[in-house]
């Protein structure tokens, strides 16, 4: 019961209020840049060279803010936001209106969450491993190695090592497609040819996403196993003649693993928000890229689905592991 | 150009690669890949919609320099008061669903847009039309509300967008008895669509990545099989291909014929891929994208912002800018010099204005102070680019007409020393360390901004004034935004590169739309407050006056537009409200691997994008390359 009063509820008013607070934020500050999705939908059409009198443009311009909604005053859209929300509809979008951001966030979402749920884990399991073995055997020749690829890769800026990939695999040795989440023309389907063709689009953005994040979750890893090597408990064990591979897992490897398994839920967050550099160069179609596109044109209720969604996610997953943390650390629940 | 015979079905994309044209889709990755309906707003036309699934009315075909009566079989008839228009369609256009396209469907057309709020150009045609009807089968009558000469220019003939006509036996649902469904008609993805146009929709990319298109089989009974026979490839895709890297490996393994790219990524692919080329067939310096663009892009000064409100500062900046260094900067030479507001190297600029003018220029003088009168016309700036090339390592003939086709006719001098005493003249001063004060005694700084990507004509243009003046010792900054801040819109801007002026008709001498936004009735003079004129607003009682003149001129009657025009454009050059650069490139390259009979500077029969509607002319000169 204590445990309840102490420490679950004031974390579940947490969770709720900054949930509200965040997506609040997001409701407000769109619409008090002084351009909305209205004036920059017309831009961008006359921007192309079509014609257009100056005066239709201003009544265009009017038109639409009425037809959005838009001309409502800042409560009443932000009381239908919650409305809607609540039914668990985001609206139409703005620019692409009337279709439904819900649509627009399910055609790009599981692309996303496809490319990144699998390097997420990857690099998780990949980056500590290797990471808490450079750390813990760091006299080890093979460790060292791996050591210096990374240190190598870590600092390099993902869009070289994304590109690289490009040209090292699809243009001197074309193996991979260029880009795209599949080959133009094929039928979407549930079929063994498919799913390879899907995986072979993937692959590169895949690679690119995992080598970056391996080489920066091994150097995290690395340093939080050398910080825990050095603990009393871990020269105890040494000297009470513990088995070496036993301190590394179950003395070393499970202290060191608490930071980075919230460092994983919160990575998980990320999926929701998509990975842009990733979709611009590999022309992959994620959720990055749609929310970029609703910044640039102010699409509000594009923007509102998508970094509602983070938000959620982000939260939940602090929430969760604010909850798990006490089962893995026995010292939370003892405080 | 090398003639390479395509592999037998060698792809590793879905289409048969021989009978496919793939091209970049120019505005990216597509926000509503299911949705055609392109009359409820904005839904990326140039995935193939506009270029191979309607057929325009009228098409502005700036590389030939004609109006092309494409659906309406000649330009429009309109009375004498200017208040009718009436214009006949072609017989025996089918869309692709078997129905015939009449005069109905565009009446409907015009009549469902001018009742349809927030529908596309419903502002400018409820604004102008009081009604329409189709007399026959191929006759439409437009009564307009006040005269207007061109309103088939404004609303109907395209250039890149218009109203396209749709089908009234599918619209129709969301009109009856004069009232719209706007909520049925804004839901409605018209999905799948029909053609008017050679190509029907085969497949789409539910995330938006590409939209593939197949030949119809009843192709002969489109405008553009009329016209121009048959188009050769059986699909066309257009795709996103991702960044320029992506495009030019693209290039090189074949998977895509023709491609945006900005000029280091043209010259990239051309070296890497021998069967791609650009405009110009030879691929080193100068030969690289055509000059005939209708935008003219360069250097825009807010004129309501002092100092530049006073014409000898804009000057004086003008003056300060050496052309051929600025031409390097903005696009490696690559671009012909095109100082006035006008494309100098369009066909029908040439008598009415082009001639004329270079006699005018050559005398032309402005006053720099106490009197003192310079000249201010550089007619050897093109020649002097080419001795630059020279030096360079470059090979160009000494053949002055080609030196002026792919450099143009001159540019304003270079003269700091006019350009200091004019700064003297509007009243800024010179402290000791040589730094440019105001009036007032304060440090004269200032910055040129764009909301264009590098490559892009607005960015290249703003960049090179900013390095000219920066040498000439003012203290300037360059700013990058994003366009979707509208600060120029806004007037948040000392000068920022853009389109120096409406793009002109080339198919005609008209200069209106080129000058229109300059009317003082559209000016906003609060700065901050958005303006719908051009950027600079600068306006002029004689500019007024003169395009309300032109404005109830018939735009083809040419003896009566062509001196207001030639007015226009020295009244325009007096003022300077800015300083045109060159006309709008957009660098691509096509791949001659599956395809051959690309339009070129040594062939330049069609519009040479694959973003513009003339592209479905441009299928049918293509050839196989196997063939």
């Amino acid at each position: 019961m204590r445990f309840v009063r102490r420490y679950l509820i004031p974390r579940l008013i947490q969770y709720v209020g900054v949930t509200v607070l965040g997506i609040t934020m997001i409701f407000m500050l769109p619409r008090l840049m002084p351009v909305g999705p209205v004036e920059k939908a017309v831009a961008q059409v006359m921007a192309r060279g079509t014609y257009s009198d100056p005066r239709a443009a201003e009544e265009t311009v009017r038109a639409l803010r009425e037809m959005y909604g838009l001309d409502e005053g800042l409560l009443q859209q932000y009381l239908g936001f919650w409305r809607r929300l609540f039914t668990g509809d985001f609206g139409p979008s703005l620019v692409a209106f009337p279709a439904p951001v819900n649509e627009l966030i399910a055609a790009s979402l599981p692309w996303t969450l496809g490319l990144l749920l699998t390097t997420t884990v990857l690099v998780f399991i990949i980056g500590n491993l290797t990471g808490g073995l450079a750390g813990f055997f760091s006299r080890n020749r093979p460790m060292q190695v791996v050591d210096a690829m990374v240190m190598v890769l870590a600092p390099m800026p993902y869009y070289i090592v994304a590109l690289m990939l490009i040209i090292l695999f699809a243009h001197i040795l074309p193996v991979f497609p260029v880009g795209g989440a599949y080959t133009i023309g094929a039928r979407i389907e549930l079929s063994w040819g498919f799913v390879t063709d899907v995986l072979r689009h993937a692959f590169l953005p895949a690679v690119s996403l995992v080598v970056i994040g391996v080489a920066t979750t091994h150097q995290v890893m690395r340093l939080i196993v050398q910080g825990v090597r050095e603990e009393d408990y871990v020269h105890y064990a040494q000297i009470a003649g513990v088995n070496r591979w036993t301190i590394f897992t179950r003395y070393v490897m499970r202290n060191a693993m608490l930071p980075q398994i919230t460092r994983f839920a919160l990575g998980f967050a990320s999926l929701f928000s998509g990975a842009l550099i990733t979709e611009i160069v590999f022309a992959y179609p994620g959720v990055g890229l749609l929310t970029y596109k609703a910044i640039l044109s102010s699409d509000y209720n594009v923007l509102m689905g998508v970094t509602t969604l983070s938000i959620v996610a982000l939260t939940t997953s602090t929430l969760i592991m604010d909850l798990l943390n006490p089962l893995f650390d026995p010292r939370i629940r003892l405080t | 150009m090398p003639e390479t015979a395509a592999p037998e079905a060698v792809t590793t994309l879905g289409f048969p690669r021989a009978e496919t044209v793939f091209a970049q889709q120019l505005t990216g990755r597509n926000a509503t890949p299911s949705n055609f309906n392109l009359w409820a707003g904005w839904r990326q036309r140039d995935r193939g919609m506009q270029q191979v699934m309607h057929e325009q009315l009228w098409i502005d075909d700036f590389e030939r320099g004609e109006l092309i009566d494409a659906l309406a079989v000649a330009p429009p008839e309109y009375s004498d008061d200017f208040m009718t228009m009436t214009f006949q369609i072609r017989e025996g256009v089918y869309w692709s669903d078997g129905t015939e396209l009449t005069a109905e469907d565009v009446a409907f057309t015009i009549d469902f847009t001018r009742l349809a709020a927030g529908a596309s150009f419903n502002a400018s045609v409820a604004a102008q039309v009081e009604s329409v009807e189709a007399t026959d089968n191929q006759t439409v009558v437009v009564q307009l509300k006040e005269p207007n000469p061109r309103f088939h220019f404004e609303n109907l003939c395209d250039l890149w967008g218009s109203l396209c006509v749709m089908p009234k036996h599918v619209f129709g649902q969301f009109l009856v008895d004069g009232e719209v469904d706007s909520e049925g008609f804004f839901a409605f993805e018209y999905n799948p669509p029909l053609s008017s146009g050679p190509y029907k929709l085969h497949s789409f990319d539910p995330a938006g990545n590409w939209t593939a298109w197949e030949k119809r089989e009843d192709w002969e009974r489109t405008p553009t099989g009329m016209l121009f026979g048959e188009p050769k490839p059986k699909y066309v895709v257009f795709v996103d291909y991702g960044d320029f890297t992506a495009r030019v490996i693209a290039m090189t393994r074949h998977e895509v014929d023709q491609v945006d790219l900005d000029l280091p990524a043209i010259r990239a692919a051309t070296r890497a891929e021998p069967t791609a080329r650009g405009y110009y067939a030879d691929q080193g310096f100068p030969w690289l994208q055509s000059n005939r663009h209708p935008g003219v892009g360069g250097a825009v000064f807010n004129t309501l912002k002092p100092p530049f409100d006073n014409p000898d500062v804009r000057w004086a900046l003008t003056l300060a800018i050496e052309p051929v260094s600025y031409s390097t900067t903005a696009f490696d030479g690559c671009a012909a010099m095109n100082p006035l507001p006008i494309v100098v190297n369009a066909p029908q600029m040439q008598e009415p204005y082009i001639k004329p003018l270079m006699e005018w220029l050559e005398g032309l003088t402005i006053d720099v102070g106490d009197g003192e009168m310079v000249n201010v016309w550089d007619p050897t700036a093109p020649a002097r680019l080419v001795e630059d090339a020279r030096e360079r390592g470059f090979e160009f003939p000494d053949d002055a007409d080609l030196i002026r086709s792919a450099f143009g006719y001159g540019s304003w001098q270079y003269n700091p020393d006019a350009a200091t005493k004019l700064l003297m003249k509007a009243g800024l001063q010179q402290d000791a360390d040589g730094k440019w004060l105001l009036a007032d005694g304060t440090p004269w700084q200032f910055s040129v901004y764009t909301d264009a990507l590098p490559g892009r004509w607005a960015y290249q243009n703003a960049q090179a004034a900013y390095v000219e003046w920066q040498r000439f010792g003012l203290d300037v900054r360059f700013e990058v935004g994003e366009a979707g801040q509208l600060r120029i819109e806004h007037g948040n801007f000392d000068v920022c590169g853009g389109q120096t002026h409406g793009s002109n008709y080339l198919e005609n001498p008209d200069l209106f739309r080129t000058f229109t936004s300059f009317h003082s009735s559209y000016l906003e003079p609060v700065l901050g407050e958005r303006h719908w004129g051009h950027a600079s607003r600068w306006t002029d009682a004689t500019v007024d006056a003169l395009l309300d003149e032109i404005r109830v001129t018939n735009p083809i009657d040419f003896d009566t537009l062509q001196p207001l025009g030639l007015d226009l454009l020295k009244t325009w050059i007096m003022a300077m409200p800015g300083i045109s650069g060159t006309t709008s490139l957009d660098p691509y390259a096509v791949s001659s691997y599956y395809w051959t009979g690309w339009p070129s500077a040594e062939d330049h029969f069609i519009v040479p994008y694959h973003h513009y509607p003339n592209f479905k002319y441009l299928l049918t000169f293509l050839t196989p390359a196997a063939g």
